[in-house]
């Protein structure tokens, strides 16, 4: 460079000294261009010479650089697949390392979660306490805490309510002071035991308040190891849970005592939806009375319904439209009940409508009765009544015929009497005669009357014992017969038919004498003059049978039900006299000998009574015989 | 004479009903019953009529509305003599227009008294 600077000065230089002084200065210059040549010449040869020089250092070095560079090369070419295989290495490592870091991240994001969460839990530890703490406080069960001495170290409040205890009275004291003077001895012990769990606390027992009340209460307990703040273990405890079951204990009592009742009282209780069929929702175990159970009905298996009496169907219907229509609430109705067994029997049912708010009916219940038995004495009253009334009537009107047939005889004496005491200046002797017949006649009809109602009464009162005589039947007829056509004379003929066999019989002969006495003077007395009378007498191994046949006046029809009755007499008999009481007093003693009477009549032409009376004796064996009549 | 028709059924009572008029002065017809009373009434036109009420066939309530129905007899005095005592039985006599109504068993001076009565009113 400096050469350089100094050849364009000393080129100025020239260009300045020719300008200015042009052949001196040629001279001159020519001169000092000379030796300038030269110095130049020499100075370019210094410098070829040192260019040379340079160049074949430059080549020398560029020689070395590129053996130097080639040296390099190589090893930076083996630097760079060391560095190469040391890259690829490392890319092992990095991913390693990455998945590494990978897992580090997950872990430390686990961790982070981890720690959330436990934070979490701790919070929500601290307001589960809390909760817990609160639950404690505020639950309706009495809990207590009790160490080994049996001493409370924590009461809830609803354990304090409970007994009537203030916390600060029974923390410290001891669990026995709730037990009655009587369990104080066991009370310990039984502690003891429950507190090393070889008894339970758990189960009802009746303990005593502050104020000396037993109440009951179900009991129950834990144990639990409680480890206090400080790190100490203070001990076992028994955690206490008491219940107050008083009231539901009464309410169960009540319950079961209602049961008891309910199920030995004979009124079922039943109650039923508005379902299909009316299934019973409950009914009583005392359905078991009509062989069902309560089961039967509630499963639905049995139908209720269809065990009412087919003919009370509608009527239990019925009750039921009249309930749901009408704002009755009660309903009272008897009906029939097929027991499980087939039965028949009278229930009275007490239907109740169960309604909601707005007055529907929702359901029934009821209270069913078993009232066969008041039903049947009902019945049974019903007929004894109408036979009571019955038998007034018939007493009223005895009373009224028996008096009308006194009044006649006692008329027919008093004026006969009358007529003796008032008339006798006026009366001949003949017609005194008859007026003292009359006054007789009259005392024996009354007389009469008065045996005859006397026995009628006696019958009718069941008052007449058969007497037991022995005879023989043919030969005592025979004999009767004899008597009877005596009695009959002229009048009559008795055409007298006897039984074919003669046979041994035990009977009141009295009494069947009566009867027939009875019949066959009818007979007389209802047939004309000359009339034959018939007498059949018939047997059979266990009856005889007596026809007595008139040709008489006969019995009118409206007459032939009545004749029996005490003073009924035929609308017919004009004057034939009677006291309207024989064929009364005949159908009772037929009726004590247990056989039958029957009469067939034909107004104007005849009557027919047949009398039959069984063989077989009614008297008891051993009854003494006896040959007594009335 | 005064005609006295006596009906009862009672052969005893009609008899000595019968002698007690025949004995007081008076003619006495009988009848056993109501039937028979209505006929003889009819046809003897008595001046009283003796009647008891319970009888056969025809009983004197049945005879006193016939005897009542026909003009010839509806004013003959009807004297009832009768068991039948009750204040029901004298109440239903007199409103079928008995002009008296005597109750079984009666002393004949009483009767004959009644019969008198019947006669002096008709009188």
């Amino acid at each position: 460079m400096a050469k350089k600077a100094s050849l364009s000065t000393m080129t100025e230089q020239m260009q300045t000294d020719i300008s200015s002084q042009p052949s001196a200065f040629l001279e001159n210059s020519l001169g000092s261009a000379q030796e300038r040549i030269a110095i130049l010449e020499q100075r370019l040869a210094e410098e070829v010479n040192h260019r040379i020089d340079v160049e074949s250092r430059l080549h020398r070095s560029t020689q070395e650089f590129e053996y130097l560079l080639h040296q390099r090369t190589e090893l930076l070419q083996e630097l760079v697949m060391q560095l190469q295989a040391e890259i690829g290495q490392r890319d092992g490592v990095e991913h390693q390392l990455r998945k590494r870091t990978d897992v580090m991240h997950d872990f430390i994001k686990q961790l982070e979660q981890e720690m959330e969460d436990r934070r979490s839990v701790e919070s929500s530890l601290r307001r589960s306490e809390e909760r817990f703490r609160n639950v404690i406080e505020k639950s309706p069960v009495g809990i207590c805490i009790t160490n080994q001495q049996s001493l409370f170290e924590y009461v809830n409040p609803a354990y304090c309510a409970l007994f009537g205890y203030e916390a600060k009275e029974l923390q410290g004291k001891p669990f026995s002071m709730l037990f009655g003077v009587d369990e104080l001895p066991q009370v310990e012990s039984l502690y003891r035991r429950i507190f090393n769990g070889q008894a339970e606390m758990r189960g009802e027992r009746t303990l005593l308040t502050k104020a000396g009340q037993p109440i009951t209460v179900l009991t129950d307990s834990v144990h639990s190891t409680n480890d206090s703040a400080n790190g100490e273990d203070d001990g076992k405890k028994l955690i206490v849970f008491v219940l107050d079951i008083t009231r539901r204990k009464q309410a169960e009592d009540m319950l079961r005592r209602a049961k008891v009742i309910i199920d030995k009282s004979p009124a079922v209780i039943y109650q039923f939806s508005l379902k299909p069929n009316f299934p019973l929702e409950f009914v009583s175990e005392n359905i078991n009375q009509f062989g069902f159970t309560a089961q039967d009905f509630t499963s639905g298996a049995i139908s209720f319904l269809h065990h009412v009496h087919q003919d009370d169907r509608d009527k239990v219907f019925d009750s039921f439209r009249h309930l749901s229509k009408t704002k009755a609430d009660h309903l009272r109705r008897e009906y029939r009940l097929i027991t499980r067994k087939g039965r028949t029997c009278w229930v009275e049912d007490s239907l109740m409508a169960v309604r909601d708010a707005d007055g529907i009916v929702i359901g029934y219940q009821g209270v069913l009765l078993d009232i066969d038995e008041r039903r049947r004495a009902e019945e049974e009253m019903n007929k004894a009544l109408l036979k009571e009334k019955e038998l007034i009537e018939l007493k009223t009107r005895f009373v009224t015929i028996a008096s009308h047939e006194f009044r006649t005889p006692l008329t027919s004496i008093l004026l006969s009497v009358g007529i003796l005491r008032d008339f006798s200046h006026v009366i001949n002797e003949e017609e005194r005669l008859e007026s003292l017949a009359r006054i007789s006649n009259g005392v024996h009809h009354m007389t009469g009357l008065l045996d005859n109602l006397l026995m009628f009464g006696r019958a009718a009162a069941g008052e007449i014992r058969p007497k037991r005589s022995s005879m023989k039947i043919r030969s005592w007829c025979a004999n009767f017969a004899a008597n009877v056509q005596e009695r009959y004379g002229q009048k009559h003929t008795l055409l007298y038919a006897p039984p074919v066999r003669e046979q041994d019989y035990v009977v009141d002969e009295g009494m069947m004498r009566q009867i027939l006495d009875h019949l066959l003077s009818n007979a007389d007395k209802f047939s004309p003059d000359g009339s034959p009378v018939y007498f059949n007498v018939n047997l059979d191994d266990e009856k005889i049978v007596f026809h007595i046949q008139d040709s008489g006046i006969g019995i009118p029809l409206d007459d032939l039900p009545r004749i029996f009755e005490p003073f009924h007499r035929g609308t017919n008999i004009g004057n034939i006299g009677g006291t309207g009481m024989g064929l009364a007093i005949v159908q009772k003693m037929v009726e004590y000998l247990n056989g039958s009477i029957s009469v067939q009549s034909d107004l104007g032409k005849g009557t027919t009574f047949t009398v039959t009376l069984p063989l077989a004796s009614p008297f008891e064996q051993g009854e003494p015989l006896m040959a007594d009549s009335f | 004479m005064k005609k006295i028709l006596v009906i009862e059924d009672d052969e005893s009572i009609r008899r000595s009903v019968g002698m007690m008029l025949r004995i007081s002065g008076f003619e006495a017809f009988y009848a056993e019953n109501g039937s028979i009373g209505l006929q003889m009434a009819t046809q003897s036109m008595p001046d009283v009529i003796i009647c008891d009420i319970a009888m056969p066939v025809l009983d004197g309530y049945g005879f006193i509305q016939e005897l009542r129905k026909n003009s010839a007899t509806s004013n003959i005095p009807v004297i009832f003599l009768t068991a039948k005592a009750s204040e029901e039985d004298v109440a239903k006599g007199k409103a079928l227009g008995a002009n008296a109504y005597l109750t079984k068993p009666i002393w004949p001076a009483d009767l004959l008294k009644i019969v008198q009565e019947q006669l002096g009113q008709q009188a």
